[in-house]
C-alpha cells in the first residue's frame, strides 16, 4: 500500500530536486569551461553581485554593501558575456593556461515560490578548488544566494549574490566563475 | 662596497637591474628600514572618517598601523601593536573607537596612543609602572596632500609637499579636477599577490608598453567595444625627481571609448571644461593621463579613478589596497559609472588586473635559479634616444610613451635610499634592539 504525500509537499521535493540539478549542472559546466552553456542558466536583467567581507565588530554585521559601494563583482549580464569573451581570447593569461577546477555545491534550500510572479530564492555553500600551471593551489568557499524565475525555457537565475568567505582575497585574482 | 648595499644592484648607466632587487630575503629587510621608514607612505583619504574616533587599519611596509581622527580634526597613526606582548589592539579594518583596548591582557590606549589603563594595575607593577613611557608608538609626522593622509617614521626627510614636488602638478587631476576635490567610493579592495612590490610599482610608474600584450584579451572582450575610436598609440612618461613617474596618451575622448551612457558622457564634459579652467592646460584637456606611481609604493590610474597602495609582505609577495576615487562633485549616477569602470576592469576581478598579477607571479621567482641569477634585467627602453614626446613642458624628464625612463628614475632613487644604512641597522648588530625605533618614538606618543 502506498502512502501518497500531500500535493504541496510532492511539489516541494520536486521543485527542491530540480534546484539541486539546476546548480550541480552549472557547477558541472563551468568546471568544463562551457561558458555558452552556463551564461544561458542566467536571465538578461541579471544582477551578479560579491561584496566585500569585512572585519567589524560583531554588532556591526559584515558588510558595509551599496550600490555605491565597491564590491568584488557587480555585473550585470553583458559583462559577464564580455568574461566569458576574454576567457575565449587565448590570451586570459590570468587563465592561460586554463586553471582546474572543481566545485562542490550543497547545503540547498529552496524558498517558497511567490504566490504572484512564481519566483523564488535559493541558498546553496560552495567549495571550490582551483589547481593552476605546477603548484597553484587556491580555496574559495562560500555561500549563494539565487533569485529563480521560471521561463518558457526553463529556471533562469535573475540575481545572484555571492559571500565569499576571505576578506582580503588570499589569491591573485578572481578570474574564475562563482 | 658593502655588496648588500643597493647601488651594487642597479648599475652605473642604471639600465640593468640585478633580478636579486626582486627576491633576496636580505635585500628586503634592509628595504623595510633604508626606504619604507625613511619615505611619505600613503595612508588613507580624509573622506574615509568623518567624525573625531574614526579609525582605518593599514601597514607601513611591513608594520601594521591605525589611523585615528582626532578631535580637532587631525590624524593620529599608531604602531598596531601592544607595547606589553606586542598583540594588535585592533582587529577592525575601520570604525569609530573611544579607545584601542588589547584583547590579550587589557591595557587600553587612547585613540591619540596614550596608555590610559591597565588592568590590575597596582597589584601587579605597584607605583612602578610609568604609563607615560608605555603608550602606542605613534608616526612622528602625518601630512595631508588634497585628502590623502601619508606619514612617515622619518624626523630628516622634506615635508609631503616638497617630497612629492612635481609630481602633484599630475595628482591634481585625480585629486581635484574642478576645485572640489575628490572622495574614495567606500570599500576597499584587498588582495595578496606572489610577487615584490617593485615589480608592481615600476610598472604603474612607466610600463604604457606592457598594455599591447597583458592585456589584449581584456581589450578585445569589451562589451561595446569600437574600433572607430582607438587608445592613441603616441603619450609620454614623466619621470621626477624622487622617484615618482606618471605616464599617460595624447588627447583623446576617453569617456565615449569607455562605453558610458550618454548621461555620464555629458558630465565629464562639462567635468572637462571645468577642469581645463580650474587647472589649466596642458594638465587638463590635452593630455590623458593614465597611470603612475608615487614613490615609493602608492599607485594611480587616472583613467580607471584608482588609487592603490603596494603592501610588502615577504620578498616575494605583496598585499594590495586599492579604492575607487571620484570627483566630489559627481552626482550618484556618474560614481557608479566611475565605480564601476574602476571596479570590472581593476581590482581582484577586474578584466585588466587579473592579467598583471600573472606576470608578476611568474616573474617573482626569475632569480631563484642559479644560471637566471647572474643575468640582470633589461632596463633600457627609451636610453640614449632623443625624446618625441608630445608635452616636453611637463614639469619633470619628458620622454616617449615606450621608454623605460620612469622605471630608471625609481630604482635610481631606490639605490640611493638602499645605499645608506638605516641607523636602526647599527644597534646591536643588522637586528633592531631593544629601545630601538620603539624608544626614539616614545618621546612622540607621550604628550597629550
Amino acid at each position: 500500500m502506498t502512502t501518497l504525500l500531500p500535493e504541496a509537499a510532492l511539489d516541494r521535493l520536486l521543485l527542491q530536486h530540480e534546484v539541486e540539478q539546476f546548480l550541480f549542472r552549472e557547477a558541472d559546466l563551468l568546471d568544463r569551461h562551457e561558458f555558452d552553456a552556463w551564461l544561458e542558466l542566467f536571465a538578461d536583467d541579471l544582477r551578479y553581485v560579491m561584496p566585500i567581507r569585512l572585519n567589524l565588530p560583531s554588532k556591526d554585521g559584515e558588510t558595509r554593501e551599496s550600490e555605491q559601494a565597491l564590491a568584488l563583482f557587480d555585473d550585470d549580464k553583458p559583462f559577464l558575456e564580455a568574461r566569458v569573451r576574454k576567457l575565449r581570447t587565448g590570451s586570459a593569461w590570468a587563465e592561460e593556461p586554463p586553471s582546474r577546477t572543481v566545485r562542490l555545491v550543497t547545503n540547498v534550500m529552496v524558498g517558497a515560490p511567490d504566490p504572484e510572479t512564481g519566483d523564488f530564492a535559493v541558498t546553496s555553500r560552495f567549495l571550490l578548488n582551483r589547481n593552476r600551471h605546477e603548484d597553484e593551489e587556491d580555496t574559495y568557499a562560500g555561500s549563494r544566494a539565487d533569485r529563480f524565475r521560471r521561463t518558457s525555457d526553463g529556471l533562469r537565475i535573475f540575481e545572484r549574490r555571492i559571500m565569499l568567505n576571505q576578506s582580503v582575497v588570499l589569491s591573485k585574482n578572481l578570474g574564475v566563475l562563482f | 662596497m658593502d655588496p648588500r648595499q643597493g647601488r651594487a644592484f642597479v648599475d652605473g648607466e642604471r639600465t640593468l637591474v640585478d633580478r636579486a632587487v626582486f627576491s633576496d630575503p636580505a635585500l628586503y629587510q634592509q628595504e623595510l628600514g633604508r626606504v619604507f621608514a625613511r619615505s611619505w607612505l600613503f595612508l588613507a583619504h580624509e573622506t574615509q572618517f568623518g567624525r573625531a574616533g574614526d579609525f582605518f587599519t593599514t601597514f607601513m611596509g611591513a608594520d601594521p598601523v591605525i589611523v585615528t581622527r582626532q578631535r580637532d580634526g587631525t590624524y593620529r597613526v599608531l604602531l598596531n601593536s601592544c607595547r606589553h606582548r606586542g598583540m594588535r589592539v585592533c582587529r577592525y579594518d575601520s570604525g569609530n573607537a573611544k579607545a584601542f583596548t588589547c584583547p590579550y591582557h587589557g591595557w587600553s590606549y587612547g585613540t591619540d596612543g596614550t596608555l590610559i589603563a591597565v588592568p590590575e594595575e597596582r597589584a601587579a607593577y605597584g607605583e612602578r609602572l610609568d604609563r607615560s613611557e608605555w603608550g602606542l608608538a605613534a608616526v612622528p609626522r602625518v601630512e595631508t596632500y588634497k585628502g590623502l593622509v601619508f606619514g612617515t617614521w622619518d624626523t630628516e626627510i622634506p615635508p609631503l609637499r616638497e617630497y612629492l614636488g612635481d609630481v602633484t602638478y599630475f595628482l591634481d587631476v585625480l585629486l581635484d579636477p574642478d576645485g572640489q576635490g575628490a572622495v574614495m567610493v567606500p570599500g576597499v579592495h584587498k588582495w595578496r599577490m606572489r610577487g615584490n612590490w617593485k615589480l608592481a610599482a615600476e610598472q604603474f610608474a612607466g610600463d604604457t608598453y606592457h598594455v599591447a600584450s597583458t592585456h589584449l584579451s581584456a581589450v578585445l572582450a569589451e562589451p561595446g567595444r569600437s574600433d572607430e575610436a582607438p587608445m592613441p598609440t603616441t603619450g609620454f612618461q614623466v619621470a621626477m625627481s624622487g622617484g615618482h613617474g606618471i605616464g599617460g596618451l595624447d588627447g583623446f575622448d576617453y569617456w565615449r571609448t569607455a562605453g558610458f551612457s550618454e548621461e555620464v558622457c555629458e558630465w565629464m564634459a562639462g567635468l572637462a571644461d571645468r577642469a581645463e579652467r580650474h587647472l589649466g592646460r596642458p594638465r587638463a584637456r590635452d593630455a590623458v593621463f593614465f597611470h603612475g606611481n608615487v614613490f615609493p609604493n602608492l599607485s594611480l590610474l587616472f583613467i580607471r579613478s584608482n588609487l592603490r597602495i603596494w603592501h610588502p609582505k615577504g620578498p616575494d609577495a605583496m598585499e594590495v589596497y586599492s579604492w575607487a576615487v571620484v570627483p566630489a562633485s559627481a552626482p550618484p549616477a556618474v560614481r557608479r559609472a566611475l565605480l564601476l569602470d574602476y571596479q570590472r576592469h581593476f581590482g581582484p576581478s577586474g578584466t585588466w588586473e587579473q592579467d598583471d598579477g600573472e606576470q608578476w607571479h611568474y616573474s617573482a621567482g626569475s632569480g631563484d635559479g642559479f644560471i637566471a641569477r647572474g643575468l640582470p634585467l633589461h632596463y633600457r627602453m627609451g636610453h640614449e634616444r632623443v625624446p618625441q614626446a608630445s608635452f616636453p613642458d611637463f614639469p619633470g624628464s619628458v620622454d616617449d610613451v615606450y621608454s623605460e625612463a620612469n622605471q630608471r628614475c625609481f630604482y635610481e632613487r631606490w639605490s640611493e635610499l638602499m645605499a645608506v644604512p638605516h641607523p636602526a641597522e647599527f644597534r646591536d648588530g643588522a637586528r633592531p634592539g631593544i629601545g630601538t625605533a620603539g624608544g626614539s618614538v616614545d618621546a612622540q606618543v607621550v604628550a597629550p
